[in-house]
């Protein structure tokens, strides 16, 4: 097991009981390797080979921005990481930028080998040398859609979606 | 000029931000076909109670004691497994889902910009077990 445990960076280091077990580590094993399943559409980047995925809208020719797709099919990929969860900010939305824009982020360090195949079957897929994405050292942002903050506009209401949303659930 | 994708589609400055995009979603499968429902602005939720919940939340889930079914339960994750109660605890071991978009930024046209907009977290294990 010394092979999966590496150097102290990695994530597994810190949970020995996992690796106790052969039938916990089994599992982890089968889950870490996973590399993708056409039928669900399922994928994890850092295992797929990356000529069978596809970057296009959902719908042909709109200009929506374009999602992850398997070859020949519509329905887009669901990608999945495996990593340590750090930096949880899921429960409460904070602004990003200069306050224009709130989400939801949540950070994950990720295994190194994963870390760096990620990164390359993204930059084969879509045909670049480089991209950019949101990453801090070793650690991967994953954040929800960003929505519009209200900040600095006087003129428009600005609703409390929780308060109202606390309120209608009372009801 | 921004080089072109495989499959013979280009990626142009016509793919806006997904911070401008609106797309509208109409059912629990739309929402996770496209990952899009996690919209901090969607008014139109208060009249749908799943909408309510899940527009505002990303669903996060117990998956230290019940355990996934490989590889067709990745993705009726959110049927079978438990909401995870509490804070997630730091370095705690999880599974993220997410769908993969690719834009080009006001601010860096010139870079392609991957977003990745989170779906569902699960919980594997936690550093007290």
């Amino acid at each position: 097991m010394n092979f999966l445990i590496g150097t102290i960076c990695e994530p597994l280091v810190f949970f020995p009981l996992l690796l106790v077990s052969d039938f916990i580590f089994s599992y982890f094993k089968e889950l870490i390797s996973f590399s993708m399943h056409r039928e669900t559409h399922v994928v994890n980047l850092a295992r797929v080979e990356p000529s069978l995925l596809i970057s296009k809208p959902v719908k042909s020719g709109s200009k929506d921005y374009p999602l992850l797709h398997f070859r020949n099919s519509n329905t887009p990929a669901l990608c999945i990481d495996f990593g340590s969860l750090v930096d949880d900010f899921l429960k409460e939305a904070r602004s990003v930028g200069a306050g224009d824009f709130k989400m939801r982020q949540i950070s994950a360090r990720m295994l190194s080998m994963e870390f760096e195949r990620k990164v390359a079957a993204e930059c084969v897929i879509h045909s670049q040398t480089s991209i950019r994405a949101s990453i801090v050292g070793n650690r991967w942002s994953y954040t929800t859609k960003p929505g519009k903050s209200y900040r600095g506009n006087s003129n428009q209401s600005k609703p409390d979606l929780y308060t109202l949303q606390l309120f209608l659930l009372i009801i | 000029m921004p080089s072109p994708i495989k499959g013979g589609r280009s990626l142009t400055a016509t793919f806006q931000s997904p911070a401008t995009v609106r797309i509208g979603v109409s059912s629990e499968s739309a929402c996770y076909k496209t990952g899009y429902y996690n919209d901090e602005t969607s008014m139109d939720c208060f009249f749908d109670p799943y909408k309510m919940l899940m527009i505002n939340l990303v669903p996060v889930f117990d998956g230290r004691t019940q355990k996934i079914q490989l590889p067709e339960g990745l993705r009726s994750v959110p049927k079978t497994l438990k909401p995870f109660m509490g804070d997630i605890p730091a370095r705690s071991l999880g599974l993220i889902a997410y769908s993969n978009v690719a834009y080009r930024s006001q601010a860096h046209p010139q870079d392609l910009t991957m977003g990745h907009n989170i779906v569902w977290v699960v919980v594997l294990a936690t550093p007290e077990e």
